[in-house]
């Protein structure tokens, strides 16, 4: 018995010696893959894959003067087979679970982006928590050279850069890959992606000094949202009316609204928790929208003479605010609807939703349909604080 | 006759839930959302309705039955020969349940888990421990069932709470956009898998205690499960929306991976996998100890632990004989074995009609 007990224990020791995995790899064979591009030429495609070598970026003291990302690139017709092809460059065995960008490069958005799309949506490796963008001007694999201040790594520095302008500022949204599937199939709610773009040289700032100045002359910014109609980029928003856009399907957090208090001056009012419900009906077989937005504002800056203090002043800006919105949202549908006729703004879909026999009709010609529906905008603004202070700064004038 | 074994009827209720939620916990929401998409919730209670009034159907044959087993009364009902045919589809049935529940976890972990392992591996490793566990018998299968269930219950409350900031009300609107033919489609399967499965059970009635609880433990399992697999599509429909839903091959699976509360809890997915280990393992479990009491009444043996092993080494290259492909395996399987279970579904009704107006006739005749 006591032999059969030893046996046991000797046994369970060495099963616990033979765990692991059957396909393991060590962290230091694996190639994190942090960002990915996608360029066509030909019907070929150009995939860029940014790598972080880890010693560079964890090392405390600087490292040893190498850059702390490569980007690889790799020609193929497919997106897989590119990637697969890396391993004749690179040491490592490419990991991509961390990946924190998809670019899509103008060209492949403008000829549809379905294609490259799949192999993110079935390879086991890949999450979904990443954010896919596209270029506006430039390629995919410039936009991944370029050596960003601040960050070491540019995905990182695209990642949490269009987080934050997400959060604080109104045009730019983040998309993920379950979102864009669900939405270039729907038919009632077209998509929307946001366009970066390089500013300044591109050839500088790839050199590793960009970062080493103060002033940075060349970099990344988010400037346009990308519309689509289907799975093929037509045209861009611009900022105001990207603003537009995001109040009316509810995605703004917290922003500034500017308007003119005298003709050289402005006011800006802090908008907090804005909250849009879109309604729509069909009345005699013709669909039409209302938008209603309601926010909570506070003053947030006064370049005009003003006493806070005045129901009348607060009752002024109230109105200005709710006026600048309404034309923000105006100037969207406007574009969009006269010129893209696609429906980013999920019209469709609340149709869908609250009649649906009527949507069956409306369906198949939608974006006609879409593009001379009615919508009605209203806005309610309620400024509730003025900061710290109750006037503006006097000025002597 | 029955051996010794007994189980309460509280395990016994554990069994079936744990039977219920089997593997139907991964591919339901994305069978029910293959017709209806965003209405598959009204399909899942639909077929949770139909699901109970059958089994109800079982647990008073159940008791009707006594302490025969399914088998005992097939040959008791249908006499020796006819009865040996329709006991042999039975057993069939069993047998083949059991490695198509083996083929859904060996694709699953193969597939999504550990990539790069072979399927073989993966399927061995499983099928020896529930070898081990059907040769311990069902007393012991019984407890340990017991034992999971608060793991169980307490993952998959995680699992519901942790996808709550994932849901978007809209995904799940219009309701009723698909009409009742639709919605029916999506029910007839989630009727058969898992509510007509459940009469595995009826052989295992016999070694309840106490046989007037017969009942209760069947509905209370069969409810509960039913109720688990409802929340688990809504969860995804809610979250991942009918067409997402309808395309993913398993929804659980890409709901757990949603799960990010505040960026802090995520990548957890692997961790609620192990809801559906726990209950696989005991549906597998089932099916295989089912499939043996099947072979040994069938027989005539004297001993059962002689058939598990050669159950268990027929199981694994049957399995991907059945599912050869991941397309085959949701198209044709699973409509091949849904007509089938839909067929084996009579036995129990013919078997419970005939055995009646036989003991109604012995009786007559006794009398006069």
């Amino acid at each position: 018995m006591r032999k059969r007990k030893l046996l046991m224990v000797v046994l369970l020791t060495m099963a616990l010696m033979l765990t692991g995995c059957w396909s393991r790899r060590e962290l230091n064979e694996i190639g994190l893959v942090i960002g990915l591009g996608v360029d066509k030429v030909g019907d070929e495609y150009i995939v860029s894959t940014q790598v972080v070598d880890p010693s560079e970026i964890a090392s405390s003291k600087g490292g040893s003067g190498r850059a702390p990302v490569v980007t690889y690139k790799t020609t193929d017709k497919t997106l897989i087979s590119a990637v697969r092809k890396l391993t004749s460059v690179t040491p490592r065995k490419l990991y991509l679970p961390h990946l924190r960008m998809f670019i899509i490069g103008e060209t492949v958005a403008r000829e549809g982006v379905a294609p490259v799309l799949d192999v993110l949506s079935r390879d086991h490796e890949l999450r979904t928590d990443f954010y896919v963008i596209m270029t506006k001007g430039s390629k995919a694999h410039e936009v991944l050279s370029m050596v960003t201040p601040l960050e070491k790594v540019p995905s990182t520095y695209l990642y949490t850069m269009l987080k934050h302008t997400e959060k604080y500022w109104s045009p730019f949204s983040t998309l993920k890959i379950d979102q864009l599937d669900n939405e270039i199939s729907s038919s009632g709610k077209e998509t929307v992606m946001s366009a970066v773009a390089t500013k300044g040289s591109i050839k500088e700032g790839q050199q590793k000094k960009n970062a080493e100045n103060i002033s940075i002359k060349n970099y990344l910014q988010y400037t346009d949202l990308g519309v689509f109609r289907q799975d093929k980029l037509i045209g861009f928003l611009n900022e105001t009316e990207a603003s537009g856009y995001r109040y009316v399907v509810n995605e703004i957090k917290d922003t500034v609204i500017e308007m003119p208090c005298n003709k050289t001056h402005k006011d800006v009012t802090e908008l907090i928790h804005p909250k849009t419900i879109v309604k729509g009906k069909v009345v005699n077989h013709k669909p039409s929208i209302h938008v209603q937005v309601k926010a909570e504002a506070n003053v947030a800056e006064l370049q005009c003479q003003t006493n806070l203090l005045d129901r009348n002043v607060i009752k002024t800006l109230e109105k200005k605010t709710q006026k600048e919105i309404k034309g923000q949202i105006t100037s969207a549908l406007q574009k969009i609807q006269k010129e893209y006729h696609s429906d980013i703004f999920g019209f469709g879909e609340k149709i869908h939703q609250t009649n649906p026999r009527e949507w069956k009709k409306f369906e198949k010609n939608w974006s006609d349909v879409f593009s001379k529906m009615p919508v009605q905008v209203s806005v309610k603004v309620e400024i509730r604080n003025f900061g710290k202070v109750n006037q503006s700064t006097p000025n002597l004038k | 006759m029955i051996g010794k074994e007994k189980i309460e009827y509280r395990q016994f209720a554990i069994l079936v839930l744990l039977f219920t939620i089997g593997t139907s916990i991964i591919i339901a929401p994305n069978m029910l959302a293959a017709y209806a998409q965003q209405d598959a919730w009204i399909s899942a209670l639909l077929g949770l309705g139909v699901g109970l009034f059958i089994v109800w159907c079982y647990s008073v044959m159940g008791r009707y039955y006594k302490e025969l087993t399914l088998i005992e009364a097939i040959h008791a009902s249908f006499g020796n020969y006819l009865g040996f045919v329709i006991a042999l589809i039975f057993s069939g049935f069993a047998l083949i349940l059991s490695s198509l529940v083996l083929s859904n976890i060996g694709t699953f972990v193969s597939t999504r888990l550990l990539v790069g392992t072979p399927l073989d591996a993966i399927e061995y490793i499983f099928v020896i421990t529930v070898v081990i566990a059907v040769r311990l018998g069902i007393e012991t299968l019984a407890r340990s069932s017991e034992f999971m269930i608060p793991m169980f219950t307490f993952l998959f409350f995680i699992l519901t709470f942790a996808v709550l900031p994932q849901i978007d009300w809209d995904n799940i609107k219009p309701f009723f956009e698909h009409d009742m033919k639709q919605i029916m489609q999506s029910s007839y399967g989630f009727i058969s898998f898992p509510f007509g499965e459940l009469l595995l059970f009826l052989m295992l009635t016999p070694y309840i205690a106490k046989q007037k609880n017969i009942t209760r433990g069947y509905m209370i399992g069969a409810l509960i499960g039913g109720l688990v697999l409802f929340v688990i599509t809504l969860v995804s429909i809610l979250s991942l929306g009918g067409h997402g839903t309808a395309i993913h091959t398993y929804p659980a699976f890409a709901i757990a991976k949603k799960i990010d509360m505040g960026g802090v809890i995520q990548r957890i997915e692997v961790i609620m996998a192990g809801i559906w280990m726990f209950s696989i393992f005991t549906k597998l479990s089932l099916c295989v100890y089912v499939t043996a009491l099947c072979l040994k009444q069938l027989f005539r043996l004297r001993d059962m632990n002689c058939l598990t092993l050669p159950i268990a080494l027929i199981l694994i290259p049957l399995s991907q004989w059945l599912s050869p492909n991941a397309t085959d395996f949701q198209t044709l399987t699973q409509r091949g074995m849904m007509y089938f279970t839909y067929g084996v579904m009579l036995i129990p009704f013919l078997t419970t009609g005939l055995l009646f107006l036989k003991r109604k006739w012995m009786k007559n005749k006794n009398q006069s």
